[in-house]
């Protein structure tokens, strides 16, 4: 092979870092400029390299966030869309279907609890809820939400997330949880379901009327990563004994601070982000879908809110109760994204959001 | 605007050009201070070509090599104008204010005396 070959090779290899619809129109016209400004070189320098690769990476995130595309509409939509209905049923769940807490003495978990006054709750949830102040405000702001969201109102949602967050909020910090508060799992849900519908909204175009439809392809792929969120989340919960360690250390701790939470449990959710992490960058590079990359952050919520639990509160009541409230946040996501794949292929139509002129 | 965009499109001002064309006259125009590089210059024309500021001109083949012209469109001439305007008064105002200070402050005689 000739010194020439083996550099524009090694340019060629360089050239990768740009996305492949301007490598397609481009990249011989850039591999030119290379190699007529090589003169004597073997190979690319240090500089050089570093300069296309930063451009070509640089380019990717541009192209990738600064024009609009439909699947990011769409995947925006079906986020404003679902994210305050998932809350909403979650919240209807809990007030139903009542979960029953095993005895002290039999649960990890709640051995820390003896140490707090007053009987230890035999349930989580049920009709007493709807006595617990605030709830009913958190649980009416998400109705509320929801419809204000699916009559394509963007800004006056917006409006309606802020001052639901905000009495969410208050009334979070006044209470407690021991008998008269809102539960952790509610709490964290709600908490973490202000900022990702707040940021849909935002995101998401405007429209009379949310109308979502993925293709079968893009459809199928996202049902996967979203069942391998709720995978990865489960295992991350106190029903291995991977986590069920870090439940007993913690509950006799006395500590919620982030530095003095068991590893093994923090770790835990570390690692299920890495590998959807990975797993994305996977899908991205062997599919060409790293549009999806924003609802991949999307679907990952549930465990970075309860990491973000971990650290200013207790990390237990997520992983050692699954609550039906968990099981609606856990499952919600896939069962949508499969009934808007069974209502394309029903109908055979692609809907799309119909924009309406000036401000919603 | 960056240099190197005020670079590259004063290099089209004056004919269309390739991109090496452009690298080695930015090269010129700055006195050799400047280096743009490949990488780094497609980048910029991407953005340029995005903005309208510049355009395909024409194509050729060259040693088997694709070879693509760009210049400069009209809206790209307005802009490289009203840049220049803006760097030219800001350099008046620099070089007035300075023959004003050399007036007013005279530089001491290094060489010996009192001042």
């Amino acid at each position: 092979m000739t010194e020439s070959a083996g550099l524009e090779r090694e340019y060629r290899r360089l050239l990768a870092a740009y996305p492949q619809s301007f490598r397609r129109e481009q990249g011989e016209e850039v591999l030119a400029v290379l190699m007529a400004g090589a003169r004597d070189q073997r190979r690319p320098s240090l500089a050089e390299a570093i300069d296309v690769i930063r451009s070509g990476l640089g380019m990717r995130l541009r192209r990738a966030w600064s024009v609009p595309d439909q699947r990011w509409a769409d995947a925006l939509l079906v986020v404003s869309a679902a994210a305050p209905l998932l809350v909403v049923v979650a919240g209807l769940l809990e007030v139903a279907v009542p979960y029953p807490l095993p005895p002290p003495n039999r649960n990890p978990f709640l051995f820390g609890w003896s140490r707090f006054q007053g009987p230890v709750p035999r349930e989580l949830g049920g009709l007493s809820l709807l006595h617990v102040p605030g709830f009913d405000i958190a649980i009416g702001g998400q109705v509320i939400l929801a419809v204000v969201v699916l009559l394509g109102l963007r800004r006056i949602g917006l409006a309606v997330v802020a001052a639901a967050a905000a009495v969410f909020w208050l009334a979070a910090a006044r209470v407690t949880w021991i008998g008269h508060g809102i539960p952790e799992p509610m709490w964290v849900l709600g908490a973490a379901a202000f900022p990702l519908e707040a940021v849909a909204l935002i995101a998401a175009p405007g429209g009379r009327r949310v109308r979502w439809a993925p293709r079968w392809r893009e459809g199928i792929v996202l049902l996967l990563v979203a069942v391998a969120v709720q995978l990865l989340t489960l295992l991350s919960d106190a029903t291995s004994l991977f986590a069920r360690t870090g439940v007993l250390l913690h509950a006799t701790s006395h500590s919620s601070s982030w530095k003095s939470l068991p590893q093994p449990g923090i770790a835990g959710y570390v690692a299920a982000i890495l590998v959807l992490t990975a797993a994305a960058a996977g899908l991205a590079l062997t599919l060409k879908i790293s549009r999806y990359f924003l609802l991949l952050v999307v679907l990952c919520y549930p465990v970075v809110a309860q990491l973000v639990a971990a650290s200013v509160r207790y990390a237990g009541e997520l992983m050692g109760l699954p609550t039906n409230a968990h099981l609606a946040e856990l499952y919600l996501p896939p069962l949508l994204l499969l009934a808007g794949i069974m209502i394309v292929a029903c109908t055979g139509q692609r809907l799309r959001a119909v924009r309406q002129p000036g401000p919603a | 605007m960056q240099q190197a965009t005020f670079l590259i499109l004063t290099a089209l001002a004056a004919s269309s050009q390739h991109g090496y064309g452009i690298i080695t006259d930015v090269h010129e125009i700055s006195g050799g201070q400047v280096q743009l590089r490949a990488g780094t210059l497609y980048t910029a024309l991407d953005r340029l070509r995005e903005d309208e500021l510049v355009a395909v001109d024409r194509e050729e083949i060259v040693d088997g090599r694709l070879r693509r012209y760009y210049r400069l469109t009209p809206k790209g001439e307005d802009v490289l104008a009203d840049e220049a305007a803006r760097l030219q008064a800001n350099a008046s105002v620099a070089l007035s204010r300075l023959k004003v200070r050399a007036v007013v402050l005279p530089k001491p005689d290094l060489a010996g005396g009192t001042a």
